[in-house]
Formats: structure tokens, sequence, C-alpha cells
């Protein structure tokens, strides 16, 4: 085990007085300033994750691991979405399909994986070829932007580590099994996402359709999906189910990656690009590297080569989950802040960045776990999932 | 007249034509390594594919007398056979080709023993396999040429199709400038490969549809 | 000037904390504010286009929406236009019956029947222009159709 020395807060009450603000902002947002519900079936779930995300918190600034916990909440926080999202569908419209009628009353909830495909229309025609509402219902497509546009300009691809509640499914099942048994991927699939990209971006623009959404996404499994209604319908159905089960669940056993987030998802490549805009990324320094190439090993999506550690810096695909930080035996790796020196400071860096990220990770994700517990409660009290 | 006719068509056309002729050119020239005159080489070899393809059709408009194109499911079931074709030409370049970015080490055993070679046929089979596929814009100016008397006005009717359609293609060989970046060339592969797995399941569809 | 790019560097890691929480206390805010800015809107094909003509009738009103055949940049040769009936005050008839003149110019183009039992429309065409009816939505105050349409008349 690796302990981060150059990161790791020595003292307890150190510590404790770090996650202060955390504790005080996060008992404002679990509650969304609303009185504490007296119900029980309402206050366990807020208590549950309350105190699950800030001692997450904590642990990340005491033992100086970032990714190790931010893995835990970030799992779970994609569980609990499944968990919570599809009995919310079922008390909605009785079925995890969506209909035409819903589509064409504007009621479908609007993704960010759509954002790459309504890029170009967006900026070409200003509207969005989506069968959603601008600020009404549901995820609301108004409103989904501004969360994707404070977390870009926060976070960059960050987002894909700490805010997009499907990596977490990738995730959790890359966590299973302790050794890799495909270890050797052909690099140039690290391209595919940004192949797929361009091709799903322009193919949206010439059918004013979302494609992605239509054929290629593997979370319609969990989540949503057009109703089956033709053959095309039931061949997209079969492509997303095969794809989850392909990219979501068996690769990253096998490789021990996050290979749908790596290797195949246009979302995650288009973030890529505002990592250029946004204000940490992760340095190596060059002193402290011994080219040991663990970082690369360990990377879960891909974002570290030969190339990148020669020049001192992740690739632009960095998601900042922070485990080549931890794993890193020398310390050589850490956050930073674009303008300082690299290696300067490395933690106030990691507080800087860890901050708004985990921020961001808590607030999102302890509205699910919410969620989650609350289900779990109404089983066992009533013996069903949906009110 | 019949040049006129058949130029102005294509004018009015070429929109559509651009948008049936991108997803294929589009990541065939990203993925290539070419300078400027080199890129519009590979254009001209896509279009001379194209207007041999039209030349082909408008050879058959005239000795069919627009038989093809009133017998749909015939012409359904054509389509889908092109654009079969087209798509495992594409598969073939984007997932099987050497890929020069990527250091030999990189590259799995697999990819590099099925590495298609490059030939300079490549442009000219993606633009004979695009142009017959039967494009809207090009089953407009069918109808039309099959009309004519003799077959030089066919001919000539769809040289001037073509001509006007391809204004809209001349722009093209500046997407293929990007192609110089190593990165920017296995996403165009890999692109081309994308492309072709989506007109693989079109051309499927329509056999089928054509069967039925 | 190493300075001066650490100051700016540092500045804006601390201002990510009050963006993250901007974010989330005032996104449905600063959603309207960044509809109201921008113009965004959702795609016609999508939302139906807006209504140009609200037909009242005594427990219900008939909302006809513009045609639509709005493409990326020009306009589509296909296209529709959407009728919804919508209840004001009690349950819609079972026959529905509306003639439309889509592009104003004084006549009826066409003329739709929907049962509302059945679900089912009829279209009457009398322009070339109207091709075919869609299916009938049941939506919770009523019925939603498109009318397919081509936009020129060869």
């Amino acid at each position: 085990m690796v302990t981060n020395h150059d990161t790791r807060t020595r003292s307890l009450p150190k510590a404790i007085l770090l996650t202060l603000p955390i504790l005080l902002l996060m008992a404002l947002m679990v509650t969304g300033g609303q009185p504490v519900p007296t119900e029980p079936i309402r206050l366990i779930p807020l208590i549950v994750a309350y105190v699950f995300t800030v001692g997450l918190f904590f642990l990340i600034v005491y033992t100086g691991r970032t990714h190790r916990y931010r893995s835990v909440l970030f799992v779970i926080y994609a569980v609990a979405f499944v968990m919570t999202f599809i009995p919310n569908l079922f008390e909605l419209r009785g079925s995890m399909a969506i209909s035409e009628t819903e589509m064409i009353q504007g009621h479908t909830p609007f993704c960010h994986m759509v954002i790459p495909m309504t890029a170009i229309p967006a900026a070409l025609s200003r509207t969005i070829i989506f069968p959603g509402s601008m600020l009404e219902g549901f995820a609301a497509i108004g409103s989904m932007l501004v969360l994707w546009l404070g977390a870009s300009i926060t976070l960059g691809r960050g987002w894909c580590s700490w805010a997009c509640f499907y990596g977490g499914l990738d995730e959790g099942f890359s966590k299973i099994g302790r050794k890799p048994l495909w270890k050797n991927i052909d690099r140039r699939w690290t391209y595919l996402p940004f192949a797929v990209l361009l091709v799903v971006a322009l193919a949206s623009t010439a059918t004013l359709s979302p494609q992605y959404c239509a054929w290629l996404c593997p979370f319609k499994t969990v989540t949503e999906y057009a109703e089956v209604t033709s053959a095309t319908t039931l061949v997209q159905a079969v492509v997303f189910v095969s794809l989850f089960a392909g990219l979501v669940v068996v690769l990253p056993i096998l490789t021990k990656r996050r290979t749908q987030c790596g290797l195949f998802c246009p979302m995650g490549a288009f973030q890529s690009f505002t990592n250029k805009l946004n204000i940490f990324d992760v340095r190596i320094d060059p002193d402290k590297c011994v080219r040991c190439g663990k970082c690369e090993k360990v990377c879960p999506t891909f974002s570290m080569d030969e190339g990148s550690i020669r020049r001192g810096k992740t690739r632009l695909t960095c998601t900042k989950c922070g485990r080549c930080i931890d794993e890193c035996p020398k310390g050589a790796i850490s956050y930073h802040v674009k303008g300082t020196p690299a290696g300067a400071r490395p933690r106030l860096a990691r507080l800087l960045f860890v901050y708004p990220a985990f921020l961001f990770l808590a607030i999102m994700g302890s509205g699910m776990i919410q969620g989650a517990v609350y289900r779990v409660l109404l089983l066992a009290t009533t013996g069903r999932l949906v009110e | 007249m019949v040049l006129a006719n058949g130029f102005l068509l294509g004018l009015a056309s070429g929109g559509a034509c651009l948008a049936y002729c991108a997803p294929v050119l589009v990541p065939y020239l990203l993925g290539e390594d070419r300078t400027m005159r080199g890129s519009a080489l590979l254009v001209g070899s896509f279009l001379g594919g194209r207007l041999v393809g039209y030349l082909a059709f408008a050879t058959m408009a005239w000795m069919t007398q627009v038989a093809l194109v009133q017998d749909l499911p015939h012409r359904t079931i054509v389509t889908g056979v092109i654009t079969v074709g087209l798509a495992l030409l594409l598969i073939a370049y984007g997932f099987a080709g050497p890929m020069r970015d990527c250091r030999t080490s990189c590259a799995s055993v697999a990819v590099r023993r099925f590495q298609m070679p490059r030939p300079r046929l490549t442009p000219v089979l993606l633009g004979l396999l695009t142009g017959a596929s039967l494009c809207p814009p090009f089953l407009l100016a069918f109808g039309s040429a099959a009309q004519l008397p003799q077959l030089w006005q066919s001919l000539l009717f769809f040289i001037a199709f073509f001509l006007g359609t391809s204004v809209y293609l001349l722009p093209l060989p500046f997407v293929g400038l990007a192609g110089r970046h190593d990165a920017i060339r296995t996403v165009g592969r890999l692109a081309a490969g994308v492309v072709g797995l989506f007109y693989l399941y079109s051309g499927i569809m329509s056999v089928i549809a054509g069967i039925q | 000037m190493s300075r001066i790019k650490a100051f700016l560097g540092y500045s804006c890691a601390i201002f990510a904390v009050p963006l993250v929480l901007a974010t989330f206390m005032g996104y449905e805010l600063l959603a309207g504010e960044l509809v109201a800015l921008t113009g965004l809107h959702v795609h016609p094909i999508y939302s139906g286009g807006e209504v140009a003509q609200t037909i009242q009738y005594e427990h219900y009103q008939t909302l006809i929406h513009r045609p639509v055949f709005d493409g990326l940049l020009g306009q589509r040769e296909r296209g529709f236009i959407q009728i919804r009936w919508q209840m004001t005050d009690a349950n819609l008839p079972q026959s529905l019956d509306e003639q439309v003149d889509f592009d104003a110019d004084g006549s009826n183009d066409f003329r739709i029947h929907v049962d509302t039992a059945t679900q089912e429309a009829r279209i009457e065409a009398l322009d070339r222009r109207v091709l075919s009816v869609g299916q009938v939505f049941h939506v919770p105050d009523g019925r939603i159709v498109r009318v397919h349409l081509r936009r020129t008349s060869q």
C-alpha cells in the first residue's frame, strides 16, 4: 500500500479543521435549505448521506489518498442513481420505456450525454435537437446545461470522475477481481471516443436527431429507452444492451480499466477539450519520476503513456481521478494549478482541487444516496420499491 | 440545354450530395497524411470514381429506359448491396489499416497481420461505391437522364450534373490538412470504420426490405 | 510575470468552490437566464413549432401550429403541421373534425377527422402538398396529431 506522504494531513485536529467547510456546506446542501424532515423514512436517508459523504472527505484529507475514497462515493453514487431513477420512471409512467407520446409532450429528461450532439445545431441555429423541455419538468434542458457548464469550468474532464452518474458503473465493475486478465490494449483504441464523437456529432447535425442516444448509448440499459415498436428499435435495443454488457461490465472486469469511459464515450472525448480551459491539471515531477510506468498501468482511462510521462503531464483525456497520484511510489505525480510552478505546493494544489471536486460529487451523490436509501427503506417497510 | 439542365440540377442537389459524400470522404481525408495538393488529388480520385459510377448508371438508364428506377424492390436490393460493399471497405480501412502514429510495440499482432494495403484505388473505389449507392439527388438525375432519346445525351447530362454537385465538394481538401497530425489521422481512420458500421446496418436493412 | 501567473492561477482555483455552490443553488434561475440570453429553444421538429391559430369550442380548443419544414439552416422538403385538441372544462367529444388552411391563402388544405375512442385519424387532402396523417397521441389533456406535408407542389 502506498501512502502519499506529500499530501497526508498528519494531524487529526488539522484534518477535522479542513473537513469543517464540507461539514457545514453539506449540511446546507443535503437539506436543500429546507427544514430537516422528521419522519424516519426521510430522516434516515438524509443522515446516512450526510455522514457518509462528510466521512469520506475526512478520510481523503487525513490519509492523503484521493482515488480510494472518491471511488467509493463515485461507485455508490452511480448505483444509487440507478436505484432511484428506475423506480421513479415506474411511478411516473409505469415503465422504463419512453413512448412517443411522452416525447411529443417534451417530457424526455435531458441527459448530459446528448450535449456533444446538440452542440453544432445549437451553435448554428440556437436549437436543441432533443424532445425535451427547456425549463420545465424533471432534468430540463436549461438546468442540465447549467450544471454541465459549472462542472466543465470547475473540473474540466474531471466531470468523468467527479460528476458523471454513469462512470461509477464502469468503475465499479473494474474493481472486481484482483488482477487484469487482459493487459495489452492497442493504444489506437484510445482515439475511438473521438472518432465516435466526430461521427455522431456530424450525423446528429445532418439528421437533426441525437444519434448516440438512438443507437449507441449503453446506459439506456439502466435508465430509459425508446419503446420497442419496430425492427429498428429492436436492433437499437440489442445494440445498447450488448454495448452495456461488453463495455461497462465484461471489459472493465477483464482489464480493470474504465473501458466505456476510456475507449468509447463521446461525451468523455468532448469533455477532454474542457481540460484546456480548466485551471487544474495533473503533473509529473521529472526530478522524482523514475519511469517505473506504474501510472500508465493503473490509469483507468488510458491517460498516461510514455510520451505524456516524458512531457511531465497527463494526456488530454485525464479525468483527474487521482489514482496515479495515489499509486506513484515516489510521490512524483500531483494535482497542479495552472500558472504555478509544476510540483510546487502539491498539498495546497490538491486541496484547492479536491474541495470543489468533492463538493460537486457529494452534492450530486448525496441526493441519489438519499433516494436509494429511501427506496430500500420503502421496500423493507411496505414490500414495494415504488410508491 | 442538356448541359445547362444537368448542371443546374447538380447545383440544386449539391447540398444533399455533400451530406451523402461527406460521411465517407471526411474521415478518409482526415485519415491520410497529405499536403494540400495530395488532399486535392484524393478528392479528385474520389470524384473520378463517383463520375464512373454516375456514367455507368447513365448508360444503364438509357439502355433500360427507367425500368430500374421504377422497379423499387430491385433498386433497394442493389442499393443495399452497394452500401454493404462500401461499408466493408470503410471498416477494413478504419479498423485494419496500419497506424503510423502508434509505435510498433503498441500495435497488436493481429492488427499488424491484418493490415490493409493502401492502394491508390481506395479513394476511387470509395467514390464509385458512394456514387453508385443511388442517393436521392442521383435518382432525380437518373430519372431525367433516362428520358433523353440518345445515349450521348444521357452521358452529357450526367457529366454536367456531376460537375454541378462537385462544386460543393471542392472545399474538402482543406479538411485533409488536419490529417498531418498523427492523432487526427487515427481519429479519421477509426471514424471511417464507425461510419462503415452504420452503413453496414443500413445496407443489410435495405437488402432485407428489398427481398420482403 | 511568474508571480502574476501564479496569483491568477490560485485566484481562479479558489473561485471554484463558490462556482460549484452557485451552480447548484442557482441552477434554475441560471437556466432561465441562459435561455433568455442565448435564445436557445427546442427544435420545432420536436416541439411542434409555435401555435399559429387557436380555435375555441364549447368544451375544448384546437391549437393549430405553424407548418414545420425547418432544417438545420434552411427548409426541408418534407415537414408537418401539428394539431392539438385540448380539453378546457369537459372531456373531448368522440368525434373531432377540423378544416385547416396551413398556408393562409384563404382556402382549406385538408380536413381531418379524429375518433377519440379508437385513436384513429382520417385525412382528406385538398392540396397536393398534404401527404398523410401520423398516429394520434393520447395526452392527459387531449389529443395531438401531426399531418405530414410537402413544401412544394411538384
